[in-house]
């Protein structure tokens, strides 16, 4: 129930949004229609919900996103990302203390809009699907668990520097996300199954954009 | 000339896909289990008995047979009913056989060609596993000392 009403909540916010920068287009700001693209990197730290496999498995330490924000200004934009978090496993009964690492890659792409709050600061919603692998291992010896990553999210902006040498801004970024992992691929008992292949997940990240005009 | 070396530096690369990919121990994304239920000779169901799973199992001049690492400690429930799970191996992988131990002073009696045998240690292989992974052991007799 909760879910479900974070995901009515992350779409509303996501229509609002829309609508609250066509209001803002009109006092002014980027030449609606200008291409941008803006790589970032970002730090972060993803905690999964207790009581699920992710949860109570795996000890989460920080981890960075590279992204890559692409955009006609005023418009929704589209991006990648590239990351991965630290972690460490615990005591846990699936997978029979065979492992010692483990790494967490993940990439994907989501969409986000973009609305000025204030001259420096603006806000934007992000709506998100990566692929998330859990690597137990080393090769030859490696297990997989591949996980699809469902988010939703707002992050702030806040510009350090305009039009540096003319030709980008500088950003710093901070914001969160919740997300809703599903592993629909893992094969287990059905007994199981729900805590193993289902997850959620809340996400903070700060880290700094370059946006090129 | 050049057309023989470039069909035979593909067939190296295949080869080399190829037994990387048979090197594979895990099965991604695959889990089993282990289910079973423990009776006495009697046939009621044994509650709250530590079993103990490994592979590696010490046939030495110790008796019983020991344990030398431990992959889990569990009890069996009120029915007498256990369950574990281990990442899958591959058929091909030389680990998939496990041993399950009994920690009380007890010994699994199994049938052998018509006869009931005593064993301290139950082995099974991961070979017949079900859709979902599951390797049931069945009821499984014990006897106490």
């Amino acid at each position: 129930m909760i879910r479900r009403i974070l995901v009515v909540v992350l779409i509303l916010l996501w229509v609002s949004f829309s609508a609250f920068s066509q209001d803002m287009k009109k006092e002014g700001g980027p030449t609606k229609g200008q291409f941008t693209f803006a790589p970032g990197a970002e730090l972060l730290y993803r905690s999964y919900e207790k009581g699920s496999f992710l949860g109570d498995t795996y000890a989460m330490g920080l981890g960075f996103r590279l992204k890559v924000d692409f955009e006609f200004s005023g418009y929704p934009g589209i991006g990648v990302y590239f990351g991965t978090q630290g972690s460490s496993i615990q005591s846990n009964r699936f997978l029979g203390g065979f492992f010692k690492e483990v790494r967490m890659p993940e990439s994907g792409i989501y969409l986000f809009h973009q609305v000025p709050v204030f001259e420096n600061l603006s806000l934007r919603g992000e709506l998100g699907y990566g692929q998330l692998q859990v690597i137990h291992g080393l090769s030859p010896s490696r297990f997989i668990l591949d996980y699809a990553h469902f988010s939703g999210g707002l992050v702030a902006n806040y510009t350090l520097a305009k039009e540096v040498f003319g030709i980008f801004d500088l950003n710093l970024v901070f914001g969160g996300n919740y997300g809703f992992l599903n592993g629909n691929k893992i094969v287990i008992n059905d007994l199981d199954r729900t805590y193993v292949q289902r997850a959620t997940a809340v996400q903070g990240v700060f880290g700094i954009k370059v946006r090129y005009l | 000339m050049r057309k023989i070396c470039s069909q035979g530096i593909t067939f190296l690369l295949l080869v080399l896909l190829l037994s990387l990919g048979a090197c594979q121990e895990f099965i991604h994304n695959s889990f089993d289990t282990f289910t079973g239920k423990i009776v006495d000779v009697e046939g009621n169901p044994v509650a709250d008995l530590e079993l103990i799973l490994t592979q590696d199992l010490d046939f030495g001049v110790a008796q019983p047979p020991v344990s030398k690492s431990i992959i889990y400690k569990i009890k069996t429930s009120n029915r007498g009913e256990f369950r574990m799970v281990v990442p899958s191996r591959m058929d091909s992988s030389f680990n998939t056989e496990y041993f399950l131990l009994l920690s009380a002073p007890a010994q699994f009696e199994l049938e052998e060609s018509g006869m009931s045998v005593l064993y301290r240690y139950f082995s099974f292989s991961t070979a017949e596993r079900a859709a979902d992974g599951v390797i049931d052991l069945g009821t499984l007799k014990i006897v106490r000392q």
